[in-house]
């Protein structure tokens, strides 16, 4: 018993240290809002005796168009995530049920495109955008986020499919249902956790995703949040308030997002017992 | 219930953006010229602060859109990082870039050498008004044997001290020369506020010892950095840092510059203007009381290093001459007048200042040194070269390579790049 009580004691100790070591920062940053104009960045102890206040709150979202931006960045992370999950999940269900010819070499070439990098990829990708015609569009962004999730999606959700027993398809074909009833019957409901995963992934990932849109929209009024928030930070002197209170809250979609989707969050067995013997 | 809030949320993010009205799928990228009017459009990408946005597109573009009724200006801003030099070249790839880019002094040789910019030496009037500007700053437009632009605004760094402790210490004078200025840190064990190792913040005192980066033109490193001067350079520094007269976070904390020369920790920093100008009035009083400000001191004829932006045509413009007519009028004396009320320091030299330094005297020390700043090497090789440099200088003040194997080393290095 006291061995145990030591053991949990040290774990303890453990998790609260790694605690702070995460939190301090994050708790920096909050407290860096409450001060005003900080051109450099602040020390503990002005720091630590600010007095919380929303005021740089209301000037960043007063300022630089910073509220358009983050409806823009709702719109276009919010239809990426969409897209990419969905097609995705259609993509990872035929690469799991159907076999065709040069199948595994098509996976591969999937997985490849992961491993380029965005600053390579960039100029080949705005020419087939302009040639599209999509330059300063938010399809043209939709094209890359989407395109470029459903490779991610893909991969994490194959691997889940394939664990989803063959027999529980064997039901749906019984009673006269198609593939597009076994995926929505079937792999859908049972693949939330993952699913819910996924889209964690792919929100957190369009809503930060700075380089192509700078690259691809023209318009100020197109703009997301990722280039508000480098607004902030001026070429020569920042006001270090301002950055880290919009920076505050272009995070908390992200953190609602993951509130709404933890519950599901790389949780499984939803097939256990599903099948019999 | 997952299939609930999906849908839930995508109805949210569709209402909300309904709720905003905005073009999404409409907009079909118009051809912004010959719609109506006969107006010529053309655009401008800059990197303006907040408040100097302000003034260029609440004042400047108004009143040369009035002078020039033909033109309309459309004023794009972008942040100012890496990524927008990346998203320029890209965009210049398919000739989708703006008509005019207010560029990064040290940007200019690099588009320059990709060919993505028009040189404006070859309009005939060019010769004529080069007379207006101070000469570094029109020097830093040059590439090869071609100007590429015209030098909108300058700024350099100048010596930043403590009130109190100049003082103190009975200085009649400030220094005029690196040797005089560390006698003095030496002598009352002092502190210089250097923020890093990086060429911008620390080459002024490199040059300023003495030290040597490239040759005249620009084309080697083996003989100048790694030469007996700019060994002997480092070594002071060196020399400076493990002495504790520079920040001890000079390799890899953050020396708080700014704060640490008004509480005196600090006897001096090297700044530019926007130390006084991002500041509010109050503010601006207050320093006065505990800063003074002077050039920057230094061993040669240079004093600090040139900073600042240049207008540039790109060439795949289609409205050459009106983009050529619009920097050149943003060179004038006006605009330039109406953007110095921001700090942006002017490049032509016909400004009246006398006016502007008696309300605002801090720029006093920046006007002065204009004409005798340093360019940092105008290669399109020079993102790489500061990144060599800065690594060497690190290994070097950390005792990881002596001076002169960490210069000679770095200079190799910069002579592969380099090479033709």
């Amino acid at each position: 018993m006291k061995g145990n009580i030591f053991a949990k004691i040290i774990v303890y100790a453990f998790l609260i240290l790694g605690l702070v070591v995460f939190i301090t920062p994050f708790i920096y940053m909050v407290m860096t809002t409450f001060i005003g104009d900080a051109y450099s960045l602040p020390r503990p102890n002005e720091v630590f005796t600010a007095v919380p206040n929303l005021d740089n709150y209301e000037t960043v979202w007063n300022k630089n168009n910073f509220f358009r931006y983050f409806m823009n960045s709702l719109l276009v992370a919010g239809v990426a995530t969409v897209g990419s999950v969905f097609l995705g999940a259609l993509t990872a269900y035929s690469f799991v049920r159907f076999t065709f010819p040069g199948k595994e070499l098509l996976f591969r070439v999937f997985l490849f495109t992961m491993m380029i990098p965005l600053v390579l990829a960039i100029v080949p990708q705005f020419t087939v955008i302009k040639n599209l015609g999509l330059v300063n569009t938010y399809w043209g962004l939709w094209l890359l986020y989407i395109g470029g999730g459903v490779v991610g999606s893909t991969f994490f959700l194959r691997g889940f499919f394939e664990t989803v027993p063959k027999e529980l398809e064997e039901s749906i074909l019984m009673d006269g249902g198609g593939n597009w009833t076994i995926f929505r019957r079937i792999y859908l409901p049972l693949s939330k956790p993952a699913l819910g995963t996924m889209a964690i992934f792919a929100f957190s990932g369009t809503w930060d995703e700075y380089f192509v849109a700078l690259t691809i929209i023209k318009d100020e009024a197109m703009r997301t949040l990722p280039i508000a928030l480098m607004m902030f930070q001026g070429k020569y002197a920042s006001n270090w308030s301002w950055i880290f209170a919009a920076s505050i809250i272009a995070i908390l979609p992200v953190i609602i997002i993951y509130i709404v989707f933890q519950k599901k969050f790389v949780q499984s067995g939803h097939t256990d017992g599903a099948v019999k013997g | 219930m997952l299939r609930f809030q999906l849908s839930l949320f995508v109805v949210t993010v569709f209402f909300i953006a309904g709720c905003t009205n905005q073009r999404i799928i409409e907009n079909n990228d118009p051809e912004p010229i010959l719609k109506e009017d006969s107006k010529e459009q053309i655009e401008i990408w800059h990197t303006y602060s907040d408040e100097e946005t302000r003034i260029f597109e609440n004042e400047v573009i108004p009143l040369f859109e009035e002078e020039f009724p033909d033109i309309e200006i459309k004023p794009v801003r972008q942040p100012h990082n890496e990524q927008l030099m990346s998203a320029l070249i890209s965009r210049a790839s398919v000739n989708r870039t703006p008509d005019i880019i207010r560029m990064d002094i040290t940007w200019l040789p690099k588009f320059a050498d990709l060919k993505l910019l028009y040189p404006v030496s070859d309009f005939d009037d060019f010769e004529e008004i080069k007379d207006r500007f101070y000469l570094p700053p029109l020097e830093s437009n040059r590439y090869e044997d071609s100007y590429y632009g015209l030098p909108l605004n300058t700024n350099t760094k100048a010596a930043i001290y403590n009130r109190d402790t100049v003082e103190r210490l009975g200085l009649k004078d400030l220094p005029d020369t690196m040797d005089e200025l560390l006698e003095i840190i030496e002598e009352h064990n002092l502190t210089l506020g250097i923020s890093d190792v990086s060429p911008w913040n620390s080459l002024p005192y490199f040059y300023g010892l003495g030290g040597k980066l490239l040759s005249p033109q620009f084309t080697q490193a083996s003989g100048y950095f790694d030469s007996e001067e700019s060994v002997a350079a480092v070594k002071k520094l060196v020399q400076l840092y493990n002495n504790g007269n520079l920040p001890q976070e000079l390799l890899g904390g953050y020396p708080a510059t700014w704060q640490n020369v008004r509480a005196g920790k600090y006897f001096m920093i090297d700044e530019g203007p926007w130390f006084y100008s991002v500041r509010t009035m109050y503010d601006i009083k207050l320093l006065k009381e505990q800063t003074i400000s002077a050039p920057f001191p230094s061993n040669t004829v240079y004093t600090s290093v040139l900073g600042g932006e240049n207008a540039v045509i790109t060439r795949g413009s289609a409205h050459r001459e009106a983009a050529w007519t619009f920097i050149k009028w943003m060179t004038t004396e006006t605009p330039q007048r109406l953007l110095l009320t921001a700090g942006v320091l002017p490049t032509n030299k016909n400004v009246e200042m006398a006016k502007i330094v008696k309300d605002y005297p801090f720029y006093e020390s920046y006007i002065k040194s204009i004409d005798k700043t340093f360019l940092r090497p105008p290669v399109p090789e020079w993102n790489e070269i500061n990144s060599i440099y800065t690594e060497y200088f690190i290994r070097i003040f950390s005792g990881k390579i002596s001076a002169e194997e960490g210069l000679k080393r770095a200079a190799e290095e910069i002579d592969k790049l380099l090479a033709p």
